[in-house]
This record gives C-alpha cells, structure tokens and sequence, in this order.
C-alpha cells in the first residue's frame, strides 16, 4: 500500500489508543470495521512503520498494542489536525 | 513528557480542536450573513439603477416641459421603490432558503455529544475545508456583484456610461482573479500538508 487513506489510519491509532492495553488482531479488525483483505493491509503497514508491538497473553495468543513511535505518531496526527484547524481561514 | 503527560495533552487538543471547529462554524455564519446582506444590496442598487435610466431615458426624450423636473423625480423614486421591493423579496428567498453549511453544525453537534476522537478531528477538518472553500467560490459570483456595483458608481458620478462599463470589468477580472488564485492556493496548500503529514508518519 502507497498511501494509506489518513481516515482509516486515524481509526487505527485511535481504537489502540482509547483500547489503552494490548488488543486481540480480530478485535482490533471489528474495532476498525475494515474487511480482512483490507485490514490485514492497514495492519502491514502500521507494523512495517513500527507503530504497533506484539506481545503474547498467557494462552501463547497473540496481543498488540500501540508502540512508543505509534503512541509518537498519534501525538503528531492530533497536534496536526489541532494546527491546521488553527490555520485554516474562511 | 510522560505518557500520562502525553494522554492529557492529546485530550486536551482534540477538545480545543472542537472549541475551535464551534468558533469556525459560527464565522462561517456570520459571514454568510454579511455576504448575503452585500448580495441583497447589490442587486437592490441594480434593479434601482436599470430602472432609473429606463424611466429617465425615457422621461427625457418624452417630457420637455414644466413637468420634467417633477417626472424625473418620479422615476428616480418608482426605481427607488424597484429596487427596495426586489431587494427584500431577494432577502427572504435567500433566509428561507437558510445556510447551505448546516452540515457542519450537524456534525460538531454529533462530535460534542460523544468522546473526540483523532477520526473524528480529521472528518470535521474536511467538512471546514470544504466549507471554506464553498464560501471562496461564492466570491467568484461576488466579483460580477462588485464589478456591476462598480458600473453604478463611475457611471453616476462619472456620469460616463463608458467608463463605468470599464471600471465594471476592470473590478469584475480583478476580484475573479483574486477569488480562483485564493481558492486554488487554499486546496493545494491543505492536500499537501495531508501528504506531508503521512510522509513523515
């Protein structure tokens, strides 16, 4: 994927972030609301950028959770968006 | 900065994000105002104008008496009446026809009543975007409004038809210029800083 739609990206990191602990993957896909094919897509790429650690529950099940550099990253869209409403002028 | 630090922060933006979004929305409302109040004018001080020379044109040609005076008094306030009438009933079709960016107001209602989230900031900062750009389009039709007030004004007190026709065009090119280079800078400005924003993700 080239360029990730920003709207699906904001849901990702917002649902990790709100979620605040470590999330099942068929958790988070119900939480985005993305069909597989696609999810799995968005989950390459928040992982490829390092946005998202694994770790295992007591079962051996996988968990995710947001990163530091995706905790970094949800800042920076937030201040962003915070910024450009600022500058935006009629 | 602590995490915990970090969390309030990022809280704490995304509700003045809506603080801000309210205070947006409400200049956008004024400015609707405004530009309807200018729209209302203009169209008023045309319809009086066209009128005025119609009736003037022809009381001149017609009446050369002791009744000239009176005639043309006449027809400077039957195209007084013109305008005021065209005018208000202008007015009421636009203030019942009410703000076309109710939209936003709807969706900044939606956001204040649950928890914002970053998702949510984006759709409302597209939802201002486009509003601000349906408001710089408007000024497209505003530019022919100012140029035709233009027109009016050299043409009266100038009393110069043919400068008033260049000063129209002269305000009319000027301010569509300004309108399209505002409107196209705006847009680009906005999709690149999207762009840039996903680079450096």
């Amino acid at each position: 994927m080239e360029r990730p739609d920003l709207y699906v990206l904001a849901r990702f990191l917002d649902t990790l972030y709100e979620n605040g602990g470590p999330m099942k993957k068929t958790n988070l896909q119900m939480r985005v609301g993305l069909n597989y094919p696609r999810f799995m897509e968005y989950f390459e790429w928040v992982t490829a950028h390092g946005f998202i650690q694994q770790q295992k529950d007591d079962d051996g099940a996988d968990l995710y959770s947001l990163s530091p550099q995706g905790i970094d990253a949800y800042h920076r869209l937030v201040t962003w968006i915070r910024e450009t409403m600022k500058g935006m002028r009629i | 900065m602590t995490s915990e630090q970090n969390g309030e922060a990022a809280d704490k933006m995304l509700s003045g994000m809506i603080r801000d979004a309210d205070e947006y929305y409400a200049k956008l409302r004024s400015q609707y105002r405004s530009q309807t109040r200018v729209h209302v004018a203009i169209v008023g001080s045309v319809i009086w104008f066209a009128v005025f020379v119609a009736l003037g044109v022809a009381v001149y040609f017609n009446v050369h008496g002791p009744n000239f005076d009176l005639d043309l008094l006449w027809a400077f306030l039957t195209a007084v009446a013109s305008g005021v009438i065209t005018a208000g009933a202008m007015y009421v079709v636009r203030k019942q026809r009410g703000f076309e960016l109710t939209g936003l107001g709807a969706q900044l209602d939606r956001i204040k009543a649950g928890k914002a989230s970053s998702e949510d900031g984006l759709r409302l900062m597209d939802s201002m975007h486009a509003a601000a750009l349906t408001m710089r389009k408007r000024r497209l039709d505003s530019a022919f409004e100012y140029g035709v007030g233009a027109f009016i004004l050299v043409s009266v007190v100038g009393l110069n038809a043919g400068l008033g026709a260049l000063a129209g065009v002269i305000t009319y090119l000027y301010f569509r210029f300004e309108a399209l280079r505002d409107y196209e800078k705006e847009d680009k400005r906005y999709e690149d800083s999207k762009k840039e924003l996903l680079l450096s993700l």
